[in-house]
């Protein structure tokens, strides 16, 4: 299997990733049973670059966060990897409809957001209607 | 086709051609994507409830061509434009505004055709297929705010032009901000395909709709309009319209005369004719008093008819003072259009008020029913005891009121005056507060020491043992002009609010069309394909966190 080494500079819940490709591996191998959710990959090879957190297995078809290389001995390098969900499933995750509970760019602003901070304080005004009842009038009535 | 989806709450939207931009041409020479021959087709307005008003299309900017649509209903074609967009003139503008300013969003999208009725062929997720050099350009939108010469708020579309750097992997503004373009943004395969069978299976306005309408038969699930509360009529029975009831507004000096009148002073006489006809004067008048009913004040002026002669019993006086016909006055305290503050939920949920109402005190109101509407105030007097009703009504588009009556509070603005015959010449005297208890006392006065072998004057008591127990409201004491005490939270948000956390929303979308951080905290999962069950729950359970499309 080829893998595909990267430095992924994105937040890990961005669906697309910003990668910058370092190169590619080929001839690897999975640690032990095949696990495609949090694999190991045994790489022997003296290429390895020296700095990368992302990677791509043809063989899964998948992008995975890895963690730092272990090296087993001169050449031979464990990395342990977890499965990058949204990256793997972004095209499919696109075409689905779904009730959408917040946004960025969108939202509807009379609905309560639980999450919003008021000042301890209270703003608080005054608004007078236009007009006062000012002309006392004298009422007198009588019989007769 | 492509259709014009909006959300929110909106009313009277019309469009105003002078917020157009002149300039057609891109200043860095923008290209248009769609080549000549194209076909706008139509284009189609869905929003979510409350949208009621105008839509206005212009098909470029140096020019409005528009046709408007009133009234604009979910689902109504609010534009058909069949023409050739011109290869310099594709600037589109669609402005929508909205005397609420509600916060909402619209999400544009257009399905076009080529001149050939085909469907253009479109990479779905971008409009690159329309450059005739293939080059990979994403077009998208915002809606920009703006504020109109006539006071409302409105939003035009301005058209950002991307170009995927490939090198670099990521996409770069081409395109001037001043540019235009009603375009396409982000048309997934489902939507295209749904669109081109003229069949919406989005449900963006929330539990009550669907497609079809909002209940089984198509109707409305429930009925949002509001009947119209007004004022009830004064009532037609008229003191005045009994014959031997007078009512008078008179003035304090008539008062004082009036009181000479009805106990003349015997005091400083020095001959007996004159003493003679005040004794005469006093017989004549003495139990006159009686057949005064009332004497108060109210605070306002009430109609009043031709001016006649004070008839108090049998006797009839010179002094002249207009009557009131009408037991009933009304008093316009005017009318209070609030705007919303903060044009969200804080308006409401964060927000209390009192109204002050003369004579009354503090009333509670409900935000919902003046906060972005009207609040009027009319009082309406009986002359005769003082007695009142203020009425207070509202319009208010988030309460579906229109002018109607919302609350009715009843008092006394009467402030009674004593009739006390004991205080020759002073009748009028007396504008006390509290209540009291006149108590009967003798005449004081003297007519004077000529008068012998007559009647001495302190034999003829002028004073009268009625009395009225009066209660002068001390309403008088405070305010006589409504007004509103509004208690509104000051929110404290960061300039990333919305990025790290999104705005609540709420609505059914398909999530191609989402872009920045979002939460769906349901969603079906059901037909994703190479993932195992562990990956679909990390997937359920990361759109329940947050992630950013």
């Amino acid at each position: 299997m080829i893998l595909t080494f990267y430095m992924n500079s994105s937040d890990p819940r961005k669906l697309d990733k910003t990668l910058t490709s370092l190169g590619a591996i080929e001839n690897c191998s999975m640690r032990d049973v095949l696990d495609v959710e949090n694999p190991t990959f045994r790489v022997a090879s003296a290429a390895l670059p020296g700095s990368f957190n992302y990677v791509y297995c043809d063989y899964t078809g998948r992008y995975y966060f890895t963690e730092d290389p272990v090296e087993i001995r001169t050449g031979l390098y464990d990395i342990r990897c977890r499965s990058d969900v949204l990256m793997n499933l972004k095209t499919q995750l696109r075409a689905k409809v779904a009730t959408v509970t917040r946004n960025e760019n969108i939202s509807n602003g009379y609905l309560l957001d639980a999450n919003y901070k008021a000042m301890s304080y209270r703003e608080c005004v005054t608004l007078q209607f236009p007009y006062a009842m000012t002309n006392d009038s004298l009422i007198l009535i009588t019989v007769g | 086709m492509g259709h014009i989806v909006g959300s929110g709450l909106l009313s009277n939207i019309s469009i105003f051609p002078e917020t157009f931009i002149t300039s057609a041409t891109p200043s860095n020479g923008y290209i248009n994507p769609f080549s000549p021959g194209t076909f706008w087709d139509d284009i189609i307005a869905q929003h979510g409830g409350g949208f009621d008003g105008q839509a206005y299309i212009a098909d470029n900017c140096t020019e409005v061509s528009v046709q408007q649509y009133n009234n604009v209903q979910q689902g109504d074609i609010i534009g058909t434009l069949a023409k050739t967009i011109l290869q310099n003139e594709n600037q589109f503008l669609l402005i929508v505004t909205s005397n609420d300013y509600a916060t909402f969003t619209f999400n544009a999208e257009i399905k076009y055709v080529n001149g050939a009725g085909v469907v253009q062929e479109a990479n779905l997720i971008n409009m690159a297929c329309c450059y005739e050099n293939g080059s990979d350009y994403k077009q998208y939108f915002t809606w920009v705010p703006v504020n109109l010469s006539n006071g409302k708020h409105g939003f035009f579309l301005q058209h950002f032009q991307y170009h995927y750097n490939s090198g670099e992997q990521k996409y770069e503004i081409v395109s001037g901000e001043n540019s235009v373009v009603f375009v396409l943004e982000d048309l997934d395969a489902l939507h295209h395909q749904s669109l081109l069978n003229d069949h919406y299976d989005e449900d963006i306005f929330g539990p009550d709709s669907d497609p079809e309408g909002y209940g089984e038969d198509g109707t409305p699930a429930h009925d949002h309009t509001s009947d119209t509360i007004t004022i009830p009529d004064a009532p037609s029975v008229s003191t005045s319209s009994v014959g031997f009831m007078h009512v008078y507004k008179v003035a304090s000096g008539a008062l004082s005369t009036l009181g000479q009148y009805l106990f003349p002073s015997a005091q400083n006489i020095t001959d007996i004719e004159s003493a003679l006809r005040a004794i005469a004067g006093i017989f004549a008048y003495r139990d006159s008093v009686q057949y005064i009913v009332d004497l108060h004040a109210i605070p306002v002026s009430p109609s009043i008819g031709s001016n006649e002669f004070i008839k108090i019993g049998s006797l009839s006086t010179d002094i002249s003072q207009p009557i009131v016909p009408s037991d009933y006055v009304d008093f316009d305290c005017g009318s209070k259009t609030i705007p919303e503050q903060y044009r969200n939920f804080i308006d409401y949920v964060g927000t209390r008020c009192k109204l002050f109402l003369p004579f009354v005190g503090f009333v509670e109101i409900a935000p919902e029913y003046w906060n972005g509407g009207t609040i009027s105030i009319k009082y309406r007097f009986n002359v005769i005891d003082g007695s009142f009703m203020a009425y207070v009504l509202s319009t208010s588009s988030k309460s579906k009121l229109t002018n109607s009556l919302i609350g009715q509070y009843g008092g006394s603005a009467c402030l009674h005056l004593p009739v006390i015959a004991n205080s020759y010449g002073a009748l009028a005297s007396g504008l006390v507060g509290g209540s009291m208890q006149i108590a009967a006392g003798a005449a004081t006065g003297n007519i004077g020491g000529v008068v012998t072998g007559a009647m001495t004057a302190s034999n003829f008591q002028g004073n009268m043992s009625q009395s009225n127990n009066y209660n002068a409201s001390t309403s008088y004491l405070g305010g006589r002009r409504p007004y509103f005490l509004i208690e509104r939270e000051v929110p404290c948000f960061s300039a990333q609010y919305r990025h790290d956390k999104g705005l609540p929303l709420n609505v059914s979308m398909t999530l191609s069309s989402l872009s920045g951080f979002t939460i769906i905290d349901d969603i079906d999962l059901s037909g994703i394909t190479g993932a195992t069950e562990n990956e679909i729950e990390e997937l359920r359970q990361l759109l329940k966190e947050g992630v950013y499309f």
